[in-house]
């Protein structure tokens, strides 16, 4: 038996692009055991619900992530509208829902970019984050924000897309795709990304229920399951199938990731041609009094919501549990028996985000 | 599948493309309209209320009022336009401009012009309504951004919340009545009715009471029994459901409400001077204001300034002696009238002929006495929620209600 040996990894680190620490326990270039500890970067964003006005928390809660910031607050207002039994304007769903979509759609580009600066891939990198650009500008003319978009509201959303700048968005996206199926046949049959990807990080169908895997990490392992199937927002009047990997190594998550791209412009085109006229948000009056429980399918899978409300204008309680933090056991059990190398790869396929983790 | 050489295309591809940058500084981004830049503010239009520093998020908006200033700090603004949706009075808005860059902690003050007006009257100002024009529509709650004014139709109370008032306003320019003023005389204590247990019983005070009969009339449950000329007031225990109606309708404000024992167990006084009389106006003094005709709980007195009359109906007049103490001329006697010399009770039959009854729900007991004499069963009267509803599809105009009503409170429109 080799010398073991523990390497510190983390939470500052060239290769890595989330503050999360790993104590790697190596034998020689093989990783046995991975201690993750987190707690670097929390903001105490879940206390600050008893100091604001339930109303104005809203913009505190989307702050918890600056990639599913519309998640956040959607999940906020949707988790008080369940509390205060507020049914909100059809036309309200199915801008939540495009703008669910677009979150998707450029969180998976930043991934796909991230990945591809991991194994070194710089100028596939770059292709990706420019697509994405052109999706923070339709995200910054739609809210008026690029990252934080504060668009949600108790009772709706704040603003309203017409039908021109709906079409537009069609257009730009119809074209995009045809750039997005160039770039990610790169990933998809390049010999490089696959030497990269094949085999590496395996984590099995048991592993991931044992681990409680959530989102394209538990899907790449065959799992069927997608939250959006729920029906919350307009996803219940929308055609989709849940995509699903089979190999369940580290490709086959890039694989179900570039596959729900091209269904998030599928489902946003459905949502343009079924969107209803009408107005976009209703009035909201009075605190609410209850609790309630929203999931949502993030990016990164499964975010689960608490609120409780006691009659107060302030919360009781605010709870998130963000899928990364789901994700973290998966992340272990994948790391035990990688290469050293590997690693940063490694953490990069469960689409880390440790600043919503740590909230 | 794996293959070589998968990216050429795309490589050779951007050989021949214009670059995805842009030459920033000489070139510079256009914003899309809705960008979030910066928050500017149309300073002669604020009115200081404060309610964007409170929705701040980030703490970022100071308003003082005494020194008439609203500062923002714009490396603590967060652009997320909370501030901008809540403001009152629109003067907030967003420019697609961001702020210049600084290394240092920027803080933009603006004073308002004339600002100090406010600090010589001590700052802020709440509003207070005049409740004999409120019609207790709740609109001025409902558009007040703090939720400080609370409205009962039910108990005609108007309540404000003087820690949430934030003297935007809103509620004076919403009134449809015009009855809210700002820094109006706050002394004057809103009609609501008294803080009483659940199982508390109505109390007369025989020494104040004027034997009306308004209260038995108002009682959904005819649990008050009156004689006039006995003097007597008894309340029926096991009829009373303590609503608390009798105390609103007294318009002498001689009712209790006290838990039972001591309802109970006060002996029914008789009050001596009591005496069955009708108001006179003395025409020589009277100046016509119509002061007693808007107080008389009755609508028993009609006054026309125009004509110089003085009327009064004989057959609604409780004799409860309002009249009396609400002329500012002292002109009316209570034991100057008499039955036989009133005026003969008049009914108005000039209206339209297409108009429709509409009860005032404010002097209506909802007695049910329209409703039953009504030909055509248009009326619906719900005593338990306090409604009155005319069909006016089933409407023939006849009048019979107007003529009918116990309270007069139906007028022809």
């Amino acid at each position: 038996m080799s010398k073991r040996s523990i390497v510190p990894f983390g939470p500052q680190h060239p290769v890595l692009p989330e503050p999360i620490h790993l104590d790697l326990v190596l034998e020689d270039e093989k990783v046995v055991e991975a201690i993750p500890s987190i707690g670097f970067i929390h903001r105490g964003l879940e206390k600050l619900v008893d100091k604001r006005n339930y109303k104005d928390y809203l913009y505190v809660i989307e702050r918890i992530c600056g990639i599913c910031s519309f998640m956040h607050g959607m999940g906020y207002a949707e988790g008080i509208e369940r509390i205060m039994d507020v049914e909100i304007p059809d036309r309200a769903k199915y801008l939540r829902t495009i703008w669910c979509e677009m979150s998707r759609l450029h969180s998976h580009l930043l991934w796909l970019g991230l990945l591809a600066d991991a194994f070194g891939f710089e100028s596939l990198f770059m292709h990706c984050w420019r697509m994405r650009e052109t999706i923070l500008d339709m995200f910054e003319a739609s809210t008026g924000g690029r990252v934080i978009f504060s668009v949600n509201k108790i009772g709706g959303v704040l603003k309203d897309m017409d039908s021109a700048m709906l079409k537009s968005f069609v257009e730009m996206f119809d074209k995009m795709e045809e750039e997005v199926k160039t770039l990610t046949n790169v990933f998809l049959k390049d010999y490089t990304v696959g030497s990269r990807l094949r085999g590496v990080g395996i984590l099995t169908k048991e592993d991931a229920i044992l681990n409680g895997a959530v989102g394209p990490m538990m899907r790449a392992a065959g799992i069927e399951q997608d939250t959006r199937k729920l029906g919350y927002a307009a996803y219940g009047d929308l055609d989709f199938d849940i995509i699903t990997g089979k190999d369940c190594d580290s490709f086959a998550r890039c694989e179900v990731r570039i596959n729900e791209i091209f269904q998030s412009f599928n489902i946003i085109r459905q949502a343009v041609d079924k969107i209803p006229q009408g107005p976009v948000s209703v009035d909201v009056k009075g605190n609410p009094n209850g609790e309630a429980f929203v999931r949502l399918e993030q990016p990164r899978g499964e975010a689960v919501f608490y609120f409780r409300g006691d009659g107060t204008e302030h919360l009781n309680r605010a709870r998130v549990r963000t899928p990364t933090f789901a994700n973290i056991p998966s992340l272990v059990k994948i790391l035990e028996g990688c290469d050293y190398a590997d690693v940063p790869i490694l953490v990069l396929t469960i689409d880390p985000c440790v600043s919503c983790t740590e909230r | 599948m794996n293959k070589y050489g998968s990216f050429s295309g795309g490589i050779l591809g951007s050989l021949f493309k214009k670059p995805a940058t842009k030459g920033y500084p000489f070139v510079q981004r256009e914003y899309p309209e809705r960008t979030r830049g910066s928050i500017v503010i149309d300073i002669d239009g604020c009115i200081l209320c404060g309610l964007c520093e409170k929705k701040c998020p980030s703490a970022a908006i100071k308003v003082d009022r005494n020194a008439g200033t609203w500062s923002i700090d714009r490396m603590g603004c967060v652009q997320c336009e909370n501030c901008v949706v809540g403001c009152p009075k629109k003067v907030l808005s967003t420019d697609v401009h961001y702020t210049p860059p600084s290394t240092e902690r920027t803080v933009d003050t603006f004073k308002k012009a004339g600002a100090e007006i406010s600090e010589a009257t001590g700052g802020a100002s709440m509003p207070n309504a005049d409740l004999d024009k409120c019609v207790f529509c709740g609109l001025c709650a409902k558009n007040c951004p703090q939720g400080a004014l609370q409205v009962d139709r039910a108990s005609k109370s108007w309540k404000l919340d003087e820690t949430l008032c934030v003297s935007c306003g809103l509620c004076v320019e919403k009134c449809p009545k015009k009855c809210i003023e700002m820094g109006a005389d706050t002394t004057k204590a809103p009609v609501t009715l008294p803080q009483y247990d659940i199982d508390d019983l109505p109390l007369a005070d025989a020494s104040a009471c004027v034997y009306c009969g308004l209260c038995a009339s108002a009682c959904p449950q005819g649990a008050i029994e009156m004689d006039r000329d006995a003097k007597t007031w008894v309340i029926n225990e096991d009829k009373c459901i303590h609503c608390g109606i009798c105390y609103y309708k007294c318009p002498k404000k001689c009712i209790k409400m006290v838990d039972a024992e001591t309802a109970t167990a006060q002996p029914e006084e008789k009050k001596a001077e009591a005496a069955v009389s009708l108001p006179k106006a003395d025409l020589d003094n009277c100046v016509f204001c119509t002061l007693c005709a808007k107080n008389c709980p009755q609508g028993a007195l009609t006054v026309d300034r125009a004509s110089k009359t003085w009327k009064l109906d004989a057959e609604s007049c409780v004799s409860c002696g309002l009249c009396v103490d609400k002329c500012p001329k002292k002109c009316i006697d209570m034991s100057a009238g008499s039955a036989a010399e009133a005026n003969e009770p008049e009914f108005k039959r000039g209206y339209e002929v297409d108009a429709t009854p509409e009860a005032d729900t404010d002097l209506c007991v909802f007695c049910g006495i329209c409703q039953k004499a009504c030909p055509q069963d248009a009326i619906t009267v719900d005593r338990e929620n306090k409604t009155w509803v005319i069909d006016e599809d089933k409407c023939i105009h006849c009048a019979i209600c107007a003529y009918k009503c116990p309270k007069k409170c139906i007028d022809m429109r």
